[in-house]
């Protein structure tokens, strides 16, 4: 057995124990009776009301995090690619800071109401997110075409054009709201406000980009050879790239606005993972959805088990991601193996 | 009589910082070697990017095989020319056979998976470059000749009717521009690739391609056999300094006067 299907097998038993070990710990209803309530509830049996509420909560957590993990992996992947940056990772065009000034926005002016079953925050973010990747793309593109150099430098500045956007926000309101936006920031999926419908909504979204990405496998490989050979290899460079770029925009923007920007999980895991599986990007694509769905899992199962064991506030989960990860990134770094 | 494989018809392409290309017409018909040489800033990088239709002219038109380039499918213009630039990037650490069997894109499209012919096709143009032993090796671990024949084998991967050259040997040795003139000509007689080049180097244009195209700021100066187009006197004024020519052992040397 090779080590790409070694690999392949590992990640996929790995993301199946940490998906039955978050449905079946943590407060509420003991292992061995949710883990008869889970089966039960696949099955398509009904479940007593306060046992499948405890279910319920944990597999909708456990959903968002896998959402959240898909997402952010294939995104950053496709990135690196496309901009043919290693730095690049699904906030770098600003989709971060974008959506966090519109969930702060939301948050400060206690706006309620929103779309059908996402909150003003929801949207207000999802929004805020695709504003900033829009403006981005307005400033690189003249003459039909899409400039990767300017992208990155316009989303650098777009950020940082939002992030003060928010800092100006933060100055301005009562220090219950600075909480609530700094959360948000921090990116969490202990929230109440995830809900079933939402994760469903979002999971549809991911599923849907990712597949396209997929697709774009091959065409990603050739941009590694800088775009006019592409072009030269009979690629469509700039269909391609607003292709590409829509999708993990959109994909990112849909699981920020969920769950706040989570960090490191677009980087790491391509980086992680094209070591072991290599550079082509199908096989790389894919690995990266399982690991970064099972990334998020274990941070959030981690920061959810310390909580409870320990009786302290959740941590929230993107700043674990963020601890396991810049460390990781920098050992990846010093070995050259990347 | 069948339509030229490629022209160019009274082109005219400007960059921001000036005109490059001023009313070009060319034409290169099945089977042929064209040199394309000149000054820097004459305008050969420009033109032959117009004529694998990367730049859309100003003015005039560009046709493969008859037909308007910009009327084809990327995949369609891949599928009959292949483009060698002055220098390829590789991002990843692509082995030598994945890099070859990008090329067959142009065929396979996103989704296809490649069958035992592509593998046939991608083998055949490694063994041609002598490259075939390098078949599993990483190309961030090549050298820089080993690179460019790596390259030069996804170009013939495509199964090109035409491949256009931009100085592919300017930072190659001399022995390994010579296997790469050679192998082209061999392609050339064997199987009527044709084959269009931007050159620097006038000796070699002179030793391997049968046509010479000299530009000079944007003009084609003169088009004919390399025996008609490097005369002293044209060149002397194309480039602005004393040009000699000297034919030893049949072939033709060109020169430049020493300035003291």
């Amino acid at each position: 057995m090779n080590r790409k299907v070694a690999t392949f097998v590992a990640l996929g038993c790995g993301l199946f124990a940490v998906c039955a070990a978050s449905a079946v710990m943590g407060p509420g209803l003991g292992p061995a009776a949710s883990a008869r309530a889970v089966v039960k509830l696949f099955a398509g049996g009904v479940l007593p009301a306060d046992g499948y509420a405890v279910i319920v909560v944990r597999l909708t957590r456990l959903g968002a995090a896998l959402c959240v993990g898909v997402a952010l992996a294939m995104a950053g992947t496709s990135l690196q690619a496309t901009l043919r940056n290693p730095l690049a990772d699904p906030y770098i065009l600003g989709i971060a800071a974008g959506g966090g000034f519109g969930a702060a926005l939301a948050t400060v002016l206690g706006l309620g109401g929103g779309v059908a079953a996402f909150s003003a925050v929801n949207v207000l973010a999802f929004a805020g997110a695709l504003t900033a990747v829009m403006a981005g793309f307005v400033v690189a593109r003249a003459a039909g075409i899409l400039s990767v150099h300017a992208l990155l430098l316009a989303g650098v500045m777009v950020g940082a054009f939002f992030t003060s956007l928010i800092l100006l926000v933060m100055a301005v309101v009562p220090a219950r709201d600075q909480h609530a936006v700094f959360l948000w920031l921090m990116g969490d999926l202990a929230s109440p406000d995830i809900t079933p419908v939402k994760v469903g909504f979002t999971a549809a979204v991911v599923v849907l980009c990712g597949g396209v990405l997929l697709l774009l496998a091959r065409p990603l490989d050739l941009m590694a050879l800088g775009e006019e050979s592409a072009f030269h290899l009979g690629l469509s460079v700039e269909k391609f790239k607003i292709l590409v770029l829509g999708c993990a925009a959109l994909a990112t923007a849909s699981v920020v606005a969920l769950a706040g920007p989570i960090g490191f999980v677009g980087i790491v895991v391509p980086h992680a993972l094209r070591r072991v599986i290599g550079p082509r990007h199908l096989p790389l694509l894919a690995a990266a959805a399982i690991g970064g769905a099972a990334l998020v899992a274990v941070g959030d199962a981690l920061v959810r088990v310390t909580a409870d064991y320990f009786d302290i506030p959740i941590v929230p989960v993107g700043v674990f991601t963020a601890l396991v990860g810049a460390p990781y990134f920098l050992a990846i770094l010093r070995k050259k193996g990347y | 009589m069948a339509a030229p494989l490629v022209e160019a018809l009274d082109v005219y392409f400007s960059w921001p910082t000036g005109p490059a290309v001023k009313g070009v017409s060319f034409a290169a018909a099945a089977g042929e070697m064209v040199a394309i040489v000149g000054p820097n800033g004459a305008g050969k990088s420009t033109l032959l990017r117009l004529l694998s239709g990367y730049l859309k002219p100003d003015r005039g038109d560009v046709r493969l095989a008859g037909r308007d380039i910009s009327r084809y499918g990327r995949r369609d213009v891949a599928r009959r020319a292949a483009f060698l630039p002055q220098y390829s990037e590789v991002n990843l650490p692509y082995t030598v056979a994945e890099l070859a069997m990008l090329a067959r894109y142009a065929r396979l499209g996103p989704i296809k998976r490649p069958t035992g012919h592509d593998r046939d096709v991608v083998a055949e143009a490694l063994e041609l470059t002598g490259v075939a032993d390098l078949a599993a090796r990483p190309v961030s671990q090549l050298s820089g000749g080993e690179f460019q024949r790596a390259v030069l084998a996804r170009a013939l991967a495509q199964e090109p009717a035409l491949i256009f050259l931009d100085e592919p040997t300017a930072h190659l040795d001399v022995s390994y521009q010579v296997q790469i003139f050679s192998l082209l000509k061999g392609l050339n007689g064997r199987e009527g690739l044709t084959v269009v080049a931007v050159f620097h180097d006038l000796n070699m244009a002179a030793a391997y391609f049968p046509r010479v195209v000299l530009l000079a700021e944007g003009k084609v100066e003169a088009d004919g056999v390399a025996e008609s187009v490097f005369v002293e006197d044209t060149l002397s004024r194309v480039y602005g300094c004393v040009i000699k020519t000297r034919t030893v052992e049949g072939r033709k040397f060109i020169f430049p006067e020493l300035q003291h």
